[in-house]
């Protein structure tokens, strides 16, 4: 297991650099927009307030844009949610459809080598640029708080942090679980996958009868709206934790049972 | 022990296609050619042998131990050469053999080194740069530096010069001298003629035929090529006649006088009878239903 979490980590390094480099670079100019935004935002609260299904659905009447970690939240939030899930779903699809698809499997197991073992390597290195990633993207967010400046609640900061990291991770796992059913990549439906559940939010913020999506898609528990003021959501959590957890056993025992193809 | 036993073994894809009712026994210390034509099987039998597929049906053994899917304890023993050889990018042909070694906890640099001075390979070249023949000679040595028990190589030669094949060959040559057990898939009949002992041939899933090289090619027919002209018409037992610029040749299975006579009445300025050759014997157990089952 530890040789193939050392070539995973090997091959997907350089991805993992740009998509934190990206990502962190991303919430740092948006941060460094702060201070100019500031003072115009009050006018713009009340204006956002007032704008019927989109207020709705971004939650602008729940967050004030005007404030540090409103700001983060809304300007920041999604784009980190959105695009750290789209990195997780190209991870986890890619991450064991890619030794059919590249034709590699025919050299890894030439060796005595479970398939169990070999998808663990995948699986712990897929945990861990996910993990490194958020870590990564939080030093750099709190770092921009620290230099913008301003009053903010640590605990929600914490909060964000910690939901998008939980959203990544679940999105990488229900990822990982469908990559031991295919044997094709394809970066298409990774970010497909992410748009599709980010959407699904959106769609719940304005109907209420979606409610119950909430238990499918992660984007709610990261939702800032949720979480700036409130508290991790711990049901939904757990129940997205849930479905990627069967996901990924499913995957798992199907990937021991399959034809590798050639 | 036999090193690859297979009893009635059947791997049948979607579409109809795959191996059925496959007996076969490999002998340990044996040199075995195992020939066939593109899609007649070769591949899925060691692909399911391996435990890259499971079987649909039958049993067989490796070194002992059964087959299965994702069987990855004989895999220790084994050492494959698939018929491409694809590598991760980004790698050195060296972190290549490291990663080969570490997946089999051997301590086989020194051999890797000299396998690689042997093959002729850099080892700190980048294995995406490197030509189909280079790359090959990187898979041969992932599958020779742990000096495996049994070898099966897929279309070992495929890419490599002719040094390189010679070099190849009398190697796996000193490798069956110790005891060790060569199974090879190969188009290449000429080397099958002259490496290997025993051969079994494999068309549409089926064996069609298993026997010594020897006592495969043991023929009473003869090929018959010759400059000038003949009538071959009288003649009984004659097959794939040829003509072409002012030369005949045509395969014939029968009484020599009565072929020597014809020979006499015809045209002829030259005249050669030979056995044919592996791949003319292949050929033939390919094109003639005269040849199914004889195993």
């Amino acid at each position: 297991m530890k040789t193939v979490f050392r070539m995973e980590w090997r091959q997907g390094r350089k991805a993992f650099l740009w998509w934190t480099g990206g990502i962190s670079l991303f919430v740092l100019l948006m941060m460094m927009l702060y201070p100019s935004f500031a003072g115009q935002m009050a006018g713009l609260d009340a204006l956002m307030s007032g704008m019927g299904m989109f207020t709705k659905m971004f939650g602008l009447d729940k967050i004030k844009m005007s404030t540090l970690i409103g700001f983060f939240g809304i300007e920041v939030g999604t784009v980190l949610g959105i695009g750290g899930a789209m990195f997780a779903a190209i991870l986890g699809l890619s991450a064991v459809s890619r030794e059919e698809n590249r034709r590699t499997a025919e050299f890894l197991f030439s060796h005595p080598l479970k398939r169990s073992q070999a998808l663990a390597g995948k699986l712990l290195c897929m945990i861990v640029f996910i993990i490194l990633m958020n870590l990564g993207v939080t030093l750099v967010s709190w770092l921009s708080f620290l230099v913008v400046g301003g009053e903010y609640v640590m605990a929600d900061f914490l909060r964000l942090m910690v939901s998008q990291l939980l959203l990544h991770l679940q999105v990488g796992l229900i990822c990982f679980g469908i990559s031991c059913f295919v044997a094709t990549e394809s970066v298409g439906v990774g970010i497909g996958v992410a748009l599709m559940l980010y959407i699904l939010n959106l769609m719940m913020n304005v109907m209420d009868d979606l409610k119950v999506l909430r238990f499918l898609t992660p984007f709610y528990y990261a939702d800032y709206i949720n979480l700036i003021g409130g508290r991790l959501q711990c049901p939904e959590i757990l129940s997205g934790f849930a479905l990627a957890l069967v996901t990924l056993a499913a995957g798992i025992i199907n990937y021991g049972h399959k034809d590798l193809a050639n | 022990m036999a090193a690859i036993e297979t009893k009635a073994l059947t791997k049948i894809y979607k579409n109809g296609r795959g191996i059925r009712n496959v007996n076969l026994t490999v002998d340990e210390g044996d040199m075995f050619g195992f020939i066939g034509p593109n899609g007649a099987g070769k591949s899925t039998l060691i692909r399911t042998l391996l435990g890259y597929i499971g079987k649909t049906g039958g049993d067989a053994t490796l070194l002992g131990e059964s087959i299965g899917l994702g069987q990855h304890i004989n895999l220790k023993r084994v050492g494959y050469l698939p018929g491409e050889s694809i590598f991760y990018k980004g790698l050195s042909v060296k972190e290549i053999l490291s990663f080969s070694q570490e997946l089999r906890h051997c301590q086989c640099s020194k051999k890797a080194a000299a396998l690689a001075e042997l093959m002729e390979i850099g080892l700190d070249q980048k294995v995406e740069t490197l030509s189909l023949g280079n790359r090959k000679k990187v898979s041969i040595l992932c599958a020779l530096q742990h000096e495996p028990d049994l070898y099966m190589l897929d279309e070992p030669t495929g890419g490599l010069d002719p040094l390189m094949q010679k070099r190849f060959w009398d190697y796996m040559l000193e490798e069956n001298r110790k005891g060790k057990t060569v199974f090879v898939s190969s188009h290449t009949l000429s080397e099958v003629q002259r490496y290997c002992r025993d051969t079994a041939v494999i068309r549409n899933g089926h064996i069609i035929a298993r026997d010594r090289v020897n006592a495969l090619m043991e023929t009473s027919t003869r090929k018959v090529s010759l400059v000038g002209q003949m009538d071959v018409s009288a003649l009984k037992g004659v097959s794939d006649l040829a003509h072409y610029n002012g030369h005949m040749s045509f395969f014939y299975e029968g009484d020599m006088p009565t072929l020597l006579g014809a020979l006499a009445a015809g045209q002829i300025k030259d005249v050669t009878i030979t056995e044919p050759n592996l791949e003319e014997v292949f050929g033939r157990l390919y094109g003639d239903n005269r040849y199914e089952d004889r195993v």
